[in-house]
């Protein structure tokens, strides 16, 4: 207990007042976003309430899964009632808003129901046995009240998330502390964190394991590969892996993080560090194989794919080789002459920066096209000033390639993970549809967080201040005016 | 740290102030659930189509979506039986909103009537409230259900011009309903709050850190 306590003093207070922010912040998201009006927070809900309610998971037998989607009673009452449509807003009536709640208070309804949950039962259930928590301790309550719970535990995991990404930037660029702070508050002020941590969605919990992924590799190559870091690296795995399938995408980057860490490991450490990835290893992997087992045992009562990246409906023909590469290609890089073109519009640009920037509710509204802009043009100079800092750090650089190829890893295997599931969803399952959302990258925050960091240090020590002090300050607008404009979208 | 920290928030403070300083016609209330509707709702010529639909309070102006006709199109708001406030266009040589001003209603008309009315001497094509341009099967909202039918879009917008300062009061009334029990209209006002706690809470960690540099 004690030592708990002691290295929880450890940690920088700056670390915790950034976490601290992130944490408020979502708090404010929460309060501004109506219910169901965060991506799929419906099916999240509907997830996390059936176990609360019959702690039961979606996959076992006798839950009926295989009945046609359908709300369940109570949701249906608040869907209709609010009234929810992914374009609409929630009614302005204050006289029916007393009779609405009133009746929502009166209660009776059945609760039981997987409904719309079984459209989330294609992920592990870790989160939504979290959020069962903050579900059951409001039982009595509304579900309007209930589902404001349950984002408050979102909230938290925000801050679990810039606490680690704080963490990551003290091991990445040991030297410099105040572009720590200026990381941690940025990524803190990052509108869409805020925005989905403010919601009911296991994207939180795997953005927190992805955080503390980053922070045990950086670690590990820092300190060197020890117990407490195999643990926090197959800890971080083990969470992820459990709350969405899409951390598979990372682990490419993590085996060879892992391996790279080994084979620097000087001799006489060597076999300390093996027992430290061997620990690694069953840390990430124990947790996993219990859920396979468990999910693969309890098929046959219904569908049950949390084990798989995508949904049974997903996985059909393949397709053809060369589309799925020049698909995944065309997601991230220039479509070359000899490709055929794959998106009506510039993924790079429409999904992933605009997502970055701020695309909200159901990817459905944002900034003004010619906000997007101004915001690419505040990146480049940040960009600019990050590629000064590696130039000048490059003779310390040569040293740390394997550590750098072990984030280019993590960061271009989930890219593609992504786009692999893309490209099926938009061939098997509905071919005028695209996956493709910007907060899908978001395991990759603390690397945006290094950008900045990087940015503060190659504008040097005359200048860095200035440009942290800016940048942070800008992050709070931005921040500020994607509330605004959430505010606008639903109540003016 | 302050000379960026300044010229940043020069620029947020600046871009906060133009942009809720400027002023236009507000939304008081709309059934719409969809952006755009993909749905041509037909009038005939002579006919009449009444829709329940909350009426808000402080509405002085109706807003159509229809494609070219000649009029009139007349709207009539009817609570328990009787008219309370009426109004007409003559024509629209255009798709696109059109704006009908009526009789000021003082306060919300829950569930009423609302009817309109084609007076012209060809059909009026008007847009539904809640079928998306792509159709239902875009809307979660309907998975699994048989589509409602749909009714006219109905906009109705405040009386006059106004900033966004001046609607702030009743946009905070909006912001607490159909949320946690707790919620009021109190609750934009501490979100706020919350936001400016956070920027001082980081503007004082930056300065702590800048001064330990």
């Amino acid at each position: 207990m004690s030592e708990a306590r002691s290295r929880l003093a450890a940690v920088p207070r700056a670390a915790l007042v950034c976490g601290a922010i992130a944490v408020v912040n979502g708090v404010c998201w929460a309060a501004v976003t109506p219910i169901f009006w965060v991506p799929d927070e419906v099916s999240h809900v509907g997830y996390a309430q059936h176990i609360a309610e019959t702690g039961r998971l979606p996959s076992d037998p006798g839950d009926g899964v295989t009945e046609r989607p359908g709300p369940s009673e109570e949701q249906n009452f608040l869907r209709k009632g609010l009234p929810f449509s992914v374009e609409g807003r929630p009614s302005w009536s204050r006289a029916q808003d007393k009779q609405f709640k009133s009746d929502l208070e009166k209660g009776g309804f059945d609760r039981s129901r997987l409904g719309e949950g079984i459209a989330a039962g294609v992920h592990p259930p870790l989160y939504y046995l979290a959020e069962a928590v903050p579900y059951r301790l409001a039982q009595e309550r509304t579900l309007l009240d209930r589902v404001m719970a349950m984002r408050l535990l979102s909230t938290l995991l925000a801050g679990v998330t810039v606490l680690f990404t704080f963490l990551f930037l003290r091991e990445l660029l040991p030297r410099s502390p105040w572009a720590w702070t200026v990381g941690g508050l940025v990524t803190a002020f990052q509108p869409m964190l805020g925005f989905l941590a403010g919601g009911v969605t296991n994207d939180n919990l795997s953005f927190a394991a992805s955080a503390a992924l980053f922070y045990g590799i950086a670690r590990a190559f820092h300190r060197g590969l020890g117990f407490a870091e195999g643990a926090i690296i197959g800890g971080a795995v083990a969470t992820g892996m459990l709350t969405k399938a899409s951390t598979i995408g990372l682990l490419p980057g993590v085996a060879f993080a892992l391996a790279a860490l080994l084979w620097r490991t000087p001799t006489a450490a060597r076999r300390r560090a093996l027992l430290a990835a061997g620990v690694a290893v069953v840390a990430a992997g124990l947790p996993w194989l219990a859920w396979v087992t468990y999910s693969r045992l309890t098929v046959g009562a219904g569908p049950a794919p949390a084990a798989g990246l995508v949904s049974d409906s997903v996985n059909g023909d393949l397709g053809d080789l060369r589309e799925q590469v020049t698909y995944i290609w065309q997601a991230f890089l220039p479509r070359l002459p000899f490709m055929a073109d794959q998106f009506p519009y510039y993924p790079p640009w429409e999904v992933y920066f605009k997502g970055f920037i701020g695309r909200f509710g159901w990817f459905e509204y944002g900034f003004p096209d010619a906000w997007y802009r101004v915001a690419a043009a505040v990146l480049v100079p940040i960009v600019a000033l990050a590629g000064l800092a590696v130039a000048r750090a490059r003779r310390s650089l040569k040293g740390r390639w394997s550590e750098v190829l072990s984030y280019a890893l993590m960061a271009g295997s989930l890219a593609i993970a992504i786009e692999f599931v893309a490209y099926r969803y938009h061939e098997v399952v509905n071919q005028s549809a695209f996956f493709e959302q910007g907060r899908y990258l978001f395991p990759l925050l603390p690397l945006y967080a290094a950008l900045v960091a990087l940015a503060v240090k190659g504008a040097g020590r005359r200048w860095g201040p200035a440009v942290g002090g800016f940048l942070v300050v800008l992050a709070m607008g931005h921040s500020l005016f994607s509330q605004l404009i959430t505010i606008s979208r639903f109540y003016a | 740290m302050r000379a960026g920290a300044a010229i940043a928030a020069t620029l947020v403070v600046a871009v906060l102030v133009i942009v809720l300083s400027s002023s236009g016609r507000r939304l008081a209330d709309t059934n719409a659930r969809v952006n755009v509707s993909g749905v041509q709702l037909r009038l005939l010529a002579g006919e009449r189509r009444c829709q329940t639909q909350d009426v808000p309070s402080g509405a002085g102006v109706v807003r159509l979506f229809a494609g070219p006709f000649v009029g009139p199109l007349e709207v009539t708001i009817v609570k328990d039986g009787r008219p309370v406030s009426s109004g007409r266009a003559a024509s629209a040589s255009a798709e696109g909103p059109v704006e009908i001003s009526l009789e000021p209603l003082e306060a919300e008309i829950p569930d009423a009537r609302v009817c309109i009315a084609n007076r012209g001497v060809a059909p009026i094509e008007l847009a539904g409230n809640q079928t998306p341009l792509g159709g239902s099967s875009i809307s979660p909202q309907f998975i699994g259900e048989r589509l409602p039918t749909d009714d006219v879009r109905a906009d109705f917008l405040r009386r006059g011009s106004e900033s966004w300062w001046s609607l702030a009061p009743v946009v905070a009334d909006r912001f607490g309903l159909r949320k946690a029990s707790f919620f009021g209209a109190w609750t934009m006002w501490a979100v706020f709050l919350l936001v400016g706690l956070t920027w001082i809470a980081g503007l004082l960690l930056l300065r702590r850190e800048a001064s330990s540099r």
